[in-house]
């Protein structure tokens, strides 16, 4: 998926207007924001939360956005410390049976998104910034805010728990 | 399918959070308007409700009539007290004590 990130962001408060509150840039992030919210929460209503808590977030801090060498970077921190703390605060969750809604319900992905429910919240984000968002590395250990090379072994480590968890 | 790795349905279901569209613009910053009503809003209420006491209490009893207004309520004290007040000043109730008449 391809984003063109822009390094300035330019807000403006409109007058009188009821409708285009979010300027054309804004709304490069805000589907930016959504995906990676998205690939760690697992379900959209969620993802949506998070994304609105991040876009509250960039818009009272966009002298720091304005400010960063690598915006994208800086987002993609943001928004993970965002959904990470999501997870943390949303447990217990919702009966599964009310998950997923607006997307695709099979039997497999609400198997799946339970396993997922059982595991940490960081296992979760590095999961879904690895095998969703395809990232490297050394962006998996930005966004998360851990060394480049303790990113491998908590992957592992979260890969071992899904598969434990499945087979439990 | 059952015998499919967990990984490989892990990559599915991640696969398939790719088809959800992105939801409707949700960051609606206030307008002016907005900040407008929490002036307005109780500024209005107050005059409508302000306008219907004033309405009910200074309304004439009949078209053309003069406006009655209420009686102030100290006033209407004053003239209860008056009522009740003995026709008889107090000096004169004490000398009648103090000589042993009746009044």
């Amino acid at each position: 998926m391809a984003i063109v990130l822009r390094s300035e962001l330019k807000f403006e408060v409109p007058l009188l207007r009821k409708s285009a509150f979010v300027t054309l840039e804004e709304a490069d992030y805000r589907e930016f924001v959504f995906r990676l919210a998205l690939a760690i929460c697992g379900e959209r209503e969620g993802a949506e939360d998070v994304a609105q808590d991040v876009l509250l977030t960039l818009y009272r801090h966009k002298g720091k956005l304005q400010a960063a060498d690598n915006p994208q970077a800086w987002i993609r921190r943001v928004t993970v410390r965002s959904a990470t703390r999501a997870l943390k605060r949303r447990r217990p969750t919702e009966p599964l049976s009310d998950a997923l809604q607006g997307q695709e319900r099979t039997a497999e992905s609400l198997e799946v998104l339970e396993i997922l429910r059982r595991l940490e919240p960081e296992q979760r984000a590095i999961l879904g910034l690895a095998l969703n968002q395809g990232l490297s590395y050394r962006e998996i250990g930005e966004a998360m805010g851990i060394p480049e090379g303790t990113v491998a072994s908590r992957l592992s480590a979260a890969k071992k728990a899904f598969q434990r968890k499945w087979e439990e | 399918m059952k015998d499919q790795e967990p990984l490989d349905r892990l990559a599915d279901f991640y696969r398939t959070l790719d088809s959800i569209p992105t939801p409707p613009l949700a960051l609606k910053r206030p307008g002016i308007w907005s900040y407008l009503s929490i002036v307005l809003v109780p500024l209005g209420a107050s005059l409508i409700a302000y306008g219907f006491i004033a309405c009910c209490a200074y309304m004439p009893a009949r078209p053309g009539s003069v406006p009655r207004l209420p009686m102030p309520i100290d006033r209407l004290a004053a003239d209860e007290m008056k009522a009740d007040a003995p026709r008889t000043a107090p000096h004169q109730h004490a000398s009648v004590e103090k000589f042993g008449g009746t009044a």
